[in-house]
């Protein structure tokens, strides 16, 4: 069975691999990345001597922000977003 | 976009979207910022964003800034090559710029707010903060922004005097936009580009590492270009006479 959660946790880490690819080569830097399901409004940094990479883990409440957004810019009409 | 988004949504959740991915953006990369700028110590554990048991200081708070500035040049970068911004013509260009840089903006606005909202710690004494205040933090992102406009309009082919110049344009072309756009967001969040107490903070931001010598293995911004306070000085003045 297809989970959706984690097909697009899958994409989104995907997507951060890719755009970090390029600064990691230049900078000879390893990178890993997870996405805890721990309910928290944080992202942590740390290196990982086992791996001998970085590890940036970047908490769930972090990827849920639609509802706290929408309060803030319920405001807005189709006018004002044709800037 | 970088969440599911369907073919029902409006307009305004299609924009609530990308400004959730320009946030996710921004929370990853400001990380990065952190590992490249030396910020995490091999031997030391977990780095928290936010820790209540972190202390502030003026110093961290400089990490903090140029996590961020760091993040937004290379999300500019992204984003202008995500748009294949150089094979449009320069009008569309300018106006894509414009584009980019107000929703960019309007991304951190939100952000800043919600984890604000999310880890309040509004001491008297901003020292002892770990995080400069929202308001320090838009300031000096309209600061890196410039420079990641000027780099962009570099690699397509400007001299730097002439990308220095059109990242001027486009800024304050968009300053008022932005303005509007504060006036109408439910964030408490004041901002006036000539706020005395948040430009002197980020000036102290960038003149805390030249006064700390220990700090010398991190990244650091250059200093204050000659001239910038003696710029300053005359808006304070200028803006005094207009009251």
């Amino acid at each position: 069975m297809c989970n959706n959660l984690n097909d697009n946790h899958k994409r989104m880490l995907d997507l951060l691999y890719a755009m970090s690819e390029p600064i990691c080569k230049e900078k000879n830097i390893r990178l890993g990345i997870s996405f805890p399901a721990e309910g928290k409004l944080n992202a942590c940094v740390y290196y990982d001597h086992s791996y001998s990479s970085y590890q940036i883990q970047i908490f769930s409440d972090c990827l849920h922000l639609f509802y706290p957004i929408e309060t803030m810019t319920d405001r807005f009409t189709k006018d004002d977003l044709l800037f | 976009m970088i969440f599911e988004h369907s073919c029902n949504d409006t307009y305004r959740e299609e924009l609530n979207n990308l400004f959730s991915s320009i946030i996710l953006l921004h929370i990853f990369f400001h990380e990065c910022g952190h590992i490249i700028a030396g910020h995490v110590d091999k031997s030391q554990s977990l780095l928290y964003e936010y820790d209540a048991s972190r202390k502030g200081s003026f110093a961290v708070q400089e990490h903090e800034m140029v996590a961020d500035w760091w993040s937004t040049k290379q999300l500019f970068n992204l984003m202008f090559h995500a748009v294949n911004l150089f094979n449009e013509d320069n009008d569309e260009k300018l106006r894509i710029l414009k584009k980019i840089t107000i929703l960019y903006w309007l991304s951190l606005t939100l952000e800043f707010q919600i984890f604000d909202n999310k880890h309040p710690n509004h001491p008297s004494d901003l020292s002892s903060l770990t995080h400069p205040i929202p308001t320090v933090r838009l300031y000096y992102t309209i600061e890196a922004t410039r420079e990641g406009i000027s780099d962009v309009l570099l690699q397509s082919g400007l001299s730097l005097e002439n990308a220095d110049k059109g990242a001027d344009i486009i800024v304050n072309a968009v300053l008022d936009t932005i303005n509007s756009f504060l006036g109408i967001m439910n964030v408490p969040i004041d901002f006036k580009k000539f706020d005395r107490d948040v430009v002197e903070c980020y000036m102290k931001l960038r003149d805390i590492p030249y006064e700390i010598p220990r700090d010398a293995q991190y990244l650091h911004l250059a200093p204050l270009p000659d001239g910038y306070r003696e710029s300053i000085e005359e808006c304070y003045r200028i803006i005094n006479e207009q009251e």
